[in-house]
């Protein structure tokens, strides 16, 4: 092995792997079962299962992950004697499928075990040493295999944990599509799949979510333009202009929004009523817009990495400092505005607590977020969180597709702002 | 006439400054009508007139008001003539609470404007005796645009603030020092100052008050460094996963982990709070895998409770920190992998050598600011578990996962003391400014404000 | 002003029924009903005989959604009774329970006329929210039972119109328990139902958890709920009723209903019997059909005796804010809306079980199961304590149930967390 090299191969870790998979192997004839169905090693437990009469469908995973290992284990000996990319990489693919069905082992292992009757009551805690050094060791033989063929091993930690985050969302969409009712309900898996709370959701009289929804949008699509307009200029005078107080200024800017928002809501709320506000999405418009300045840091933090030299040129061609601003930064800004766009949009979709409060009883004004809260109310929450959930769905999938065509834009934007 | 070519300070403008510039003490705006600004003149004298107009009609009463909180109580009388009790209104404190507040940053407000137009009219003096050019009142709008442009970007900016952060934000701040409590609800009934009681109520007195506050402060603690750390060291490997070379169509990768950001987080949290109940599909699915026999009491008991929350937060915060720390990756100059890679060293030692330091280095700003945001999350504990699980040790309302700000808005909200929660809402800015002054200061962004220019 | 014209001209008529709303005002009401019925018809009749300025009222009405068309139907028919009014109205949608918080951040853009539970009245009062409803009160006075009266009478003045008592009972699978079975808690979580839980109520939540403890005899805030510095939940009594809890929890046949758990155990036919309350009747019906029975809470044997189970008991009300421009008007309509009339209406559309004895006894509410089962259990109810120290004990009871619940209260330490459950309800923060 030592003095083979093939293109394509990293071969270093070639025997490694083949260790692993052999000790995987072995684990096949270690203990499997717990104790108390007296320790059978995996292939007698798939023999038995096999041959039980109401074995569930699902047993499948197990049989597969014990011919697979074998197959694995048999590839990986050809590919010694016959050691070329293609087989290499035969080899990974099997590989791949025997990890996955000894992961679906971990949530397989309880439904299989005890529906064919082999154990009673079986918990992964008092599973054999074989499951365990099985599991282990597909994984270890399989980043090896991944090294050799040089696949970068991200992938198995990328799979796992997009799985980890897909579910809750996973869970939310098959909410929104459950045709049984119900807050609660205790399987994955609706009985039944359907449209209709989608339907439902724009077609109630006590729930006008359309009327929401546009209220929401024109929110956040007017607060996208003044708050990026009132940041790009705060941090722009910030940014590139020196006069005097501007460091107090600053620091102020940055402290005043500590105080938690709460308290001062009531306050803020009569000022509204005094300006003959509230109750209006004009308010929750305005109130965005005011407080849009204390978000200038990032803003600042991109346009203090543009040159001055760039300004400085400017000047001496005689150009006025709102026109340095409008005509050279700005469009220099592209990244920060979808990021500041990206961040107020958002915003508007999730604020409740203020817009709760500002609303009242007016609901033809209530945006999404006020709108679908009002539907978790303890009385209201069975006949409509199925609803709940579509309304979820609904308000997720503009932002998702905004943010997926526009993630470049905010990565930069983020990035090039922070900086030391 | 005695001419002086020297710039005057605020106090010399008055002392060594002839008749014109110590009448505009009193008469805003008369030395820039002297010096040849006559519309910029009248517009001082203009907003000084409107200030004391408002100040004799208005502002007087206000402010004397607001001394006392009101005094006549709400009563009620029988209507012999209809057969009703009517009710008599009564002065109610919360609104002269906030008037007098109002009538106070009005007043700051004309302050600002007379100091101006005092340095405003010193300028023109200066400008004049120097025989340099006087801007005339179109000149000085001009400049707005130019070298006076902070005035015209930051106005809106200003105002806004001044309305609707800075008035309610004095209003509470003088709100711990009242008894604005359940007994003290106007309209109803009036309520009044009391200095500090309510600061030593909750920090120095041995009852429950303070017996909960500082568990609950120790628990912001704790969750704040928790929260920001798990997630920026989470979204830092993740994104170098992603980032790393031999990963393909990075940018599904990138966005399956978005699709969290785009389903607001009071839903997604109010959501995974039912999945992680304990008859909820989490506890239905691990007992069914047998990774358990008895449910997880994730949200329902304490020391559960609070990793389950850490942990939630993590799945929620992770991909913002992964998008930034994705876009700092791609800034990281590509020589100095290049020359560690020909030095031999491996991923770790490169990791360890450049890329932390330099990520840590460059989002030290961002990692303060997550920190602040971490102790002030409001929602990330009120909509997955509401403070809870309630506990008998501390004083009634505060659940053992409550942060002092969801702590705050249940004293607001449920039990309506108000000065409790002001108080507490002082001493969260107290502690989360003072920290990001000191942290801001001592941080490159702050130091070499130009270092990149 | 306008109103003293009006009151002027409508002085005659309705003299004598005032001077006899303050007699009955200061003998607690009930005393002086018949004759007031009397006073009052002649003040209507009076009304409606002499022509009469028309006054333009502007009134604005908050209701649940459900109640929003019955509402609109309620108030045209005032209007139209009542000549000496012009109204002009607006119904918006408010539950119940959010009303007094919306009130409270804005009175003035508040209802006139809301929904409150009546245990919020005593509360709202303190903030001198809420106008006491005097006007043609008398009307339903008579017909309110004594318990009704009291949750909504602070400082001797009546300040809501009660409408439906809101408690919670019992409902069961007839399939899973016969009615002699859902007698006694012990045959219910005895039995073999062949279900997989026999019983679920709610011990993290404070609305529940007190049926075993005032069933076993302890007190909150005194025998007549007015003492706020009483609670003898931490007596011989309560540790009784708090091991009885323990016990309860702890046994494999109880099903803590959370996150609306219970109630879909319920549906499938997993669970037997369940408290809970009218609310959730129709889509109880819709599942289980036939087979739903709906029965007062049952005996529980606490300490060595059978008690029955005795929750509290408030009232869905109707009140008046104290800022109306329209009193009169405005408590008029809150009277109408709980008369008789719209009670019945109200109970066949919204299932609200009509507070008033006259229709409680009617046959058409009594051969309802489930409403026969709200009124049964409602006079084995205690009344929930109407001072607004009821707010101090919400969160504590919740947090003594989540402890039981979650095991960390437990028999050893039972006496010293229910000490510490008086001392957070009765404590107060001046000392």
């Amino acid at each position: 092995m030592r003095n083979k090299t093939v293109i394509g191969l990293n071969l270093e870790h070639f025997l490694k792997a083949l260790i692993a998979i052999v000790i995987g192997f072995i684990s096949l004839l270690l203990p499997f079962t717990s104790k108390e169905a007296g320790r059978k090693n995996m292939v007698s437990t798939a023999a038995s299962v096999l041959s039980a009469e109401h074995a569930p469908v699902i047993s499948f995973f197990l049989y597969l992950a014990v011919v697979l290992t074998v197959v694995s284990l048999l590839v990986g000996i050809a590919s010694y004697i016959w050691t070329s990319v293609k087989i290499v990489r035969c080899w990974m693919y099997v590989q791949i499928c025997a990890t996955f069905f000894w992961t679906m082992l971990l949530f397989a292992a309880k439904v299989i075990l005890d529906e064919s009757g082999v154990e009673s009551n079986f918990l992964l805690k008092n599973a054999g040493v074989g499951f365990w050094l099985g599991l282990i060791a597909a994984y270890v033989s399989l980043v090896f295999i991944m090294k050799v063929a040089e696949v970068n091993v991200g992938y198995i930690i990328l799979t796992i944990l997009g799985v980890i985050w897909m579910f809750p969302i996973l869970w939310i969409l098959l909410t929104a599509l459950r045709a049984e009712q119900g807050y609660y309900v205790g399987y994955f898996f609706p009985k039944h799949l359907t449209l209709k709370n989608f339907y439902d959701l724009f077609h109630n009289t006590a729930v006008p979510f359309g009327k929401w929804w546009l209220n929401t949008m024109i929110v956040a699509v007017c607060g996208c333009v003044l708050n990026t307009l009132i940041v790009l200029g705060t941090a722009f005078v910030l940014s590139r202009t020196r006069f005097s107080g501007r460091k107090p200024f600053m620091n102020i800017l940055m402290i005043i929004g500590m105080f938690p928002g709460f308290m001062s809501m009531v306050a803020l709320y009569n000022i509204l009523k005094g300006l003959g506000m509230n109750q209006s999405i004009g308010a929750l418009i305005v109130v965005g817009a005011a407080g849009a300045a204390m978000g200038y840091h990032i803003t600042k933090g991109f346009f203090d990495t543009i040159p001055k030299a760039i300004d400085e040129a400017a000047i001496i061609d005689g150009a006025s400092r709102l026109q340095i601003f409008t005509r050279i930064t700005i469009p220099l800004s592209k990244s920060i505005i979808v990021y500041q766009v990206l961040g107020t949009f958002l915003g508007a979709w999730s604020d409740y607590i203020f817009p709760r409060l500002l609303f009242g009883d007016r609901q033809s004004s209530y945006t999404v977020a006020v709108g679908l809260f009002w539907m978790t109310d303890f009385r209201r929450i069975d006949s409509y969180y199925t609803q709940f959930a579509a309304g979820a769905v609904v308000i997720a999938v503009p932002i998702v597709i905004l943010f997926i065509w526009l993630q470049r834009f905010y990565v930069e934007g983020l990035s090039g702002s922070v900086k030391g | 006439m005695d001419r002086e070519y020297k710039r005057r300070n605020f106090i010399t403008t008055f002392t060594k400054g002839n008749i014109f510039s110590k009448l505009s003490y009193v008469f805003c705006g008369l030395a820039n009508i002297r010096y040849g600004q006559v519309v910029k003149g009248l517009l001082f004298l203009l907003l000084e007139a409107c200030y004391f107009i408002f100040l004799f009609t208005k502002g007087i009463g206000l402010l004397h008001d607001l001394t006392t909180l009101g005094e006549h109580e709400q009563g009620m009388a029988f209507n012999e003539a209809i057969g009703i009790y009517e009710m008599q209104q009564g002065d109610n404190s919360m609104i002269i609470l906030l008037t007098g507040v109002v009538a106070i940053v009005v007043t700051i407000c004309f302050l600002a404007i007379w100091l101006f137009s005092i340095s405003s009219g010193e300028n023109a003096r200066f400008n004049h005796d120097n025989g340099h050019h006087v801007n005339n009142f179109f000149e000085d709008v001009r400049s707005l645009t130019n070298e006076n442009i902070h005035f015209l970007l930051l106005a809106i900016p200003v105002v806004g603030l001044l309305i609707f952060t800075f008035t309610p934000l004095i209003y509470m701040i003088l709100m711990a020092f009242t008894n604005y409590d359940n007994e003290h609800q106007p309209p109803g009934h009036l309520f009044d100052w009391v200095q500090l009681d309510n600061f030593k109520t909750l920090l120095l007195s041995s009852d429950k008050l303070s017996q909960t506050f500082w568990p609950v402060l120790g628990w912001t603690f704790i969750w704040g460094i928790f929260a920001t750390f798990s997630c920026y060291f989470g979204g830092m490997i993740l994104a170098m996963i992603i980032n790393s070379k031999g990963i393909k169509i990075k940018k599904f990768w990138r966005t399956i982990f978005v699709v969290t950001m785009g389903i607001p987080s009071f839903i997604s949290l109010k959501v995974v709070g039912t999945m992680l109940g304990e008859k909820g599909i989490f506890n239905v699915l691990i007992q069914k895998w047998g990774w358990t026999a008895s449910a997880v009491p994730f949200l329902t008991q304490a020391s559960f409770a609070r990793v389950s929350v850490i942990l939630v937060n993590f799945w929620i915060g992770v991909p913002v920190t992964m998008l930034m720390v994705s876009g700092i990756l791609m800034n990281i100059p590509g020589e100095l992998y290049e020359s560690a890679r020909i030095d031999g060293a491996n991923p770790f030692v490169i990791f360890r050598k450049i890329t932390f330091p330099y990520m840590w280095f460059v989002t030290t700003p961002y990692i303060i600011a997550n920190l602040i945001g971490n102790f002030n999350n409001f929602s990330a504990i009120y909509f997955l578990t509401g403070g809870g699980p309630m506990t008998l040790d501390y004083y009634k309302g505060a659940g053992k996962t409550d942060l002092l700000v969801t702590w705050l808005y249940k004293l607001t909200a449920d039990t309506n003391d108000y000065n409790l929660a002001a108080t507490i809402g002082i001493l969260i800015f107290i502690i989360s400014a003072t920290f990001t002054l000191i942290t801001f200061q001592r941080s490159g962004s702050m130091k070499n404000e130009e270092g990149f220019q | 002003m306008k109103m003293k014209k009006l009151s002027a001209i409508l002085l005659s008529g309705v003299l004598t029924a005032s001077a006899l709303v303050g007699c009955g005002d200061s003998a607690q009401g009930g005393a002086a009903a018949t004759t007031n019925d009397a006073g009052s018809a002649a003040g209507a009749d009076a009304a409606a005989a002499a022509p009469v300025e028309t006054q333009d009222v502007t009134l604005k009405i908050w209701v649940p959604e459900e109640a929003v068309d019955d509402t609109d139907a309620a108030v045209k028919a005032f209007d139209d009774l009542h000549d000496e009014f012009n109204i002009t109205y607006e119904i918006a949608v408010v539950g119940i329970d959010e009303a007094p918080q919306q009130l409270n951040t804005d009175p003035d853009t508040a209802a006139d006329i809301f929904y409150t539970p009546s245990g919020g009245v005593a509360d709202l009062v303190n903030k001198g929210l809420l106008l006491p409803i005097t006007k043609d009160f008398e009307t339903i006075a008579s017909d309110l039972p004594e318990s009704a009266l009291t949750a909504v009478t602070v400082d001797g003045l009546t300040y809501a119109a009660p409408f439906s008592p809101n408690t919670y009972f019992m409902y069961y699978n007839k399939d899973l328990l016969t009615a002699d079975d859902v007698k006694s808690l012990e045959t219910i979580l005895s039995k073999d139902t062949g279900a997989k839980y026999n019983f679920s109520t709610n011990i993290t939540n404070s609305w529940y958890i007190e049926s075993f403890f005032l069933g076993a005899g302890c007190t909150l805030f005194g025998p007549d709920g007015k003492d706020p510095s009483e609670c003898s939940w931490n007596d011989a009594t309560g540790l009784a009723a708090a091991e009885y809890i323990v016990d309860l929890v702890n046994n494999p046949k109880y099903l803590e209903n959370k996150d609306g758990v219970g109630g879909a155990e319920f549906k499938e036919g997993n669970l037997a019997a369940i408290t809970d309350g009218a609310w959730s009747a129709p889509s109880f019906k819709e599942s289980l059909g036939d087979k739903l029975g709906a029965v007062a809470l049952p005996t529980a044997n606490i300490g060595g005796k059978d008690v029955q189970l005795s929750n509290f008991v408030d009232f869905k009300t109707i009140t008046v804010k104290s800022t109306t421009a329209y009193p009169l008007a405005a408590q008029q309509l809150a009277v109408y809306l709980a008369n008789p009339e719209n009670s019945l209406i109200r109970f066949q559309n919204q299932g609200d079980v009509p507070v008033l004895n006259s229709l409680a006894s009617s046959d058409e509410i009594a051969n309802d199961e489930v409403a026969a089962a709200l009124n049964a259990q409602a006079t084995k109810a205690t009344n929930q304590p109407s001072i607004s120290k009821m707010g101090d004990y919400w969160t504590p009871a919740q947090a003594f149930g989540e402890g039981v619940v979650s095991g960390e209260i437990t028999k050893a330490n039972l006496q010293e967390k229910l000490d510490a459950l008086v001392d957070s309800i009765t404590g107060t923060l001046t000392e």
